[in-house]
């Protein structure tokens, strides 16, 4: 058998020119020295609190869990697009593009193999690091099923903030600029939704509060009733309006699959995005759409990531079909 | 084989093409001239599929292909005028690459790869990085990324520019031994004479429009017609020679100058000297008989500029 076995061939190439250059096993190195000395410090804290109090607190062990998650999102937002942005624009900038364009690779084939070439990349990274957050089930409080959970769900993540990058690198000509919007454009899908989820529905809450204390005055009741008197809505602006917001934030996504655990911590129970029922008036806990959180987000970043896809794609393709056919009958 | 008709091309009020015809047949190496800015590139773009036309046909045996990617790209090899090399790769390894984006792969796939760096010349460069070749190989390594799906069109885009006449002379002779297998070879060259010995045919473009195509024999033929014979007579016979001149339907005017008559001649070799004996046995004392080899150069200058002449007297 060649070499060139796996079926994409841009992927392979991809892969193999990573390995050539050795770049994916420094990031691994980085990458998981990172993790590493914050499983360990949290591990090394456990076990000191054990030795001197004579009790081991599990319940740190989540934490550890989310905080390792946390690193590893953060750190692959920051990795992601400096992967992506340059996928394509350089294969313009080395007019290797254009060659490739005239083989029998369709310009999805081309995106499709980039897309993977990164995904793999930053899968192999992950895998890599499972060992740091396997390191949780020493304590127990977390079973392998849900660690494979949280990783699916981070790769999902990465697949949408990896299409950012290279729907950037496919409009745009040159590296330089696909870098910036790359970064701009992940940085913002990440604070624009979740400030927007926060804002909106504070806001909303607001309003809701205030029509509901007039409606209350006007009424005749003068205090607060815990109840709603008989003939007044609760609330006009419905409170929902502000998830899906919520929905488009990758963190509480993550947050969603790493936290919903069913089991307290102290006075708080693990139960995901469901907190946000407690903290706005009107929204409550133990609504279905809760449950549902990291299905729903999944499902929507999955979704976009195509969509960013498909257009990378069309931006590649030399001979566009839309509109074609009335410009030849305008010509002559 | 190859058939482009009524091609128009257009960069946003620009006409690059302005209904383009030209028709290559199986197996020749076909010389695509013209000057800087004529549309050779746009020609070749639209018909490997790298530009979308504005209204005409291209087919390749009688098939109408720009509308199957798939089908298209299996049937041209394109070697652009700018190399587009992956600098990590080794030339088999970059081979290697372009085989596997037509879904060859394999061991027979490898030697296949071999084989053509052996055609190019570069099989002592198997494992030298793309790096570290010079421009002429280069070149060749491009050559041969366009053949690894042995396609049955192949597409080179002025492949000899910015190469020494050494490297010049090597492509030639690949050019002319894959040719001699029967391929179909279209070369853009923006100077005539340099595809004289090596094409069967060519096809000249001026402003995105075919002017002028057919054999390298009648291209001679019709370079040879530009320049007049000219004939030299004994002074008080130039009268009797007008005379005898004017009987021929190949000659299409004479001017003299002198005693020299100036003669533009539409006849063939066998013609000329028919007149020549003509002339003599009307007793007219010939005291010089000669035709300047015209260069295909000034030929192709001559088209170009009567173009320009035409299109001046139109607008
Ligand atoms: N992408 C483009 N946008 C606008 N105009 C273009 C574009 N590509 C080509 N042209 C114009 O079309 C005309 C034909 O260009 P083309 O590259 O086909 O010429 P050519 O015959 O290959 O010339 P050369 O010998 O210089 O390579 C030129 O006037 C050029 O300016
Ligand atoms: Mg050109």
């Amino acid at each position: 058998m060649s070499k060139f076995s796996i079926k994409n061939a841009v992927l392979y190439k991809d892969m193999t020119l990573d390995m050539k250059k050795g770049k994916i096993f420094a990031l691994i190195l980085v990458f998981n020295l990172l993790v590493g000395i914050i499983a360990f410090t949290f591990l090394g804290g456990i076990t000191l609190g054990g030795i001197s109090s004579g009790k081991v607190s599990y319940a740190v062990m989540p934490f550890m869990l989310y905080t390792l998650v946390f690193l590893e999102y953060g750190i692959m937002i920051m990795v992601v697009p400096a992967l992506t942005a340059g996928v394509i624009s350089l294969e313009k900038e080395r007019q290797t593009l254009e060659v490739l364009l005239t083989t029998r690779l369709t310009p999805w084939e081309i995106v499709w193999g980039k897309f993977w070439s990164v995904i793999n990349m930053v899968g192999l990274l992950v895998l890599s690091s499972v060992p740091f957050l396997a390191l949780v089930f020493m304590y127990g409080g977390i079973n392998i099923i849900h660690l494979l959970l949280i990783v699916a769900v981070f790769m999902v993540i990465t697949m949408y903030t990896a299409a950012m990058g290279i729907m950037w690198s496919s409009i745009l000509k040159n590296t330089m600029g696909s870098v910036i919007m790359s970064y701009i454009t992940v940085f913002f899908s990440r604070t624009v939704f979740l400030s927007l989820g926060i804002g909106v529905s504070g806001v909303i809450a607001a309003i809701d509060e205030a029509i509901y204390m007039n409606m209350l005055n006007a009424a005749g009741y003068t205090y607060y009733y815990s109840h709603t008197p008989s003939g007044i809505p609760q609330y006009l602006i419905p409170p929902e309006i502000g998830i899906p917001f919520f929905l488009l934030s990758p963190e509480c996504t993550l947050w969603d699959v790493a936290n919903r655990m069913g089991f307290q911590i102290g006075t708080w129970s693990t139960r995901g995005m469901d907190f946000l029922g407690e903290i706005y008036p009107y929204l409550s806990s133990g609504k279905w759409y809760w449950y549902l959180w990291t299905p729903i987000s999944v499902g929507l970043f999955l979704l976009l990531t195509w969509g960013m896809l498909k257009i990378s794609a069309f931006a590649l393709n030399p001979v566009k079909k839309k509109g074609k056919k009335n410009k030849k009958s305008r010509v002559k | 084989m190859l058939e482009i008709s009524h091609l128009y091309k257009k960069f946003g009020k620009f006409v690059a093409l302005r209904d383009m015809n030209m028709k290559v047949d199986e197996g020749e190496l076909f010389g695509f001239v013209g000057s800087n800015g004529a549309g050779k590139t746009t020609t070749m773009r639209i018909c490997v599929g790298l530009l979308a036309s504005d209204g005409g046909k291209v087919t390749i045996d009688g098939e109408e292909v720009l509308n199957d990617h798939k089908k298209l790209a299996s049937l041209v090899g394109y070697v652009p005028d700018f190399f587009g090399v992956y600098s990590n790769f080794t030339c088999m390894e970059y081979l290697q690459f372009f085989a596997s984006t037509y879904g060859l792969r394999g061991y027979d796939t490898d030697v296949m790869c071999q084989d053509l760096l052996k055609l190019v010349k570069l099989d002592h460069k198997k494992d030298t990085n793309v790096n570290g070749l010079s421009r002429g190989m280069k070149q060749r390594l491009c050559l041969a990324r366009g053949l690894v799906h042995d396609p049955k069109i192949l597409f080179l885009d002025e492949p000899a520019s910015g190469l020494d006449p050494q490297s010049r002379f090597e492509l030639k002779e690949i050019l002319k031994n894959l040719s001699s297998y029967g391929k179909t070879i279209i070369i853009s060259s923006h100077i005539l004479p340099e595809l004289d010995q090596m094409c069967s045919s060519v096809g000249i473009i001026n402003k995105g429009h075919v002017v002028l195509q057919g054999t390298m024999d009648e291209i001679h033929r019709a370079a040879a017609m530009q320049s007049p014979i000219l004939i030299t007579v004994a002074n008080d016979q130039i009268d009797d020679a007008f005379a005898v001149l004017k009987e021929f339907a190949t000659v299409q005017k004479v001017t003299a100058r002198g005693n020299i008559l100036s003669v533009v001649f539409t006849g063939t070799k066998e013609e000329e000297s028919v007149l020549l004996s003509s002339l003599v046995s009307h007793n007219v004392a010939v005291l010089n008989f000669y035709r300047e080899d015209s260069s295909l150069e000034s030929l192709f200058m001559d088209i170009v500029s009567g173009e320009m002449a035409r299109k001046a007297k139109e607008a």
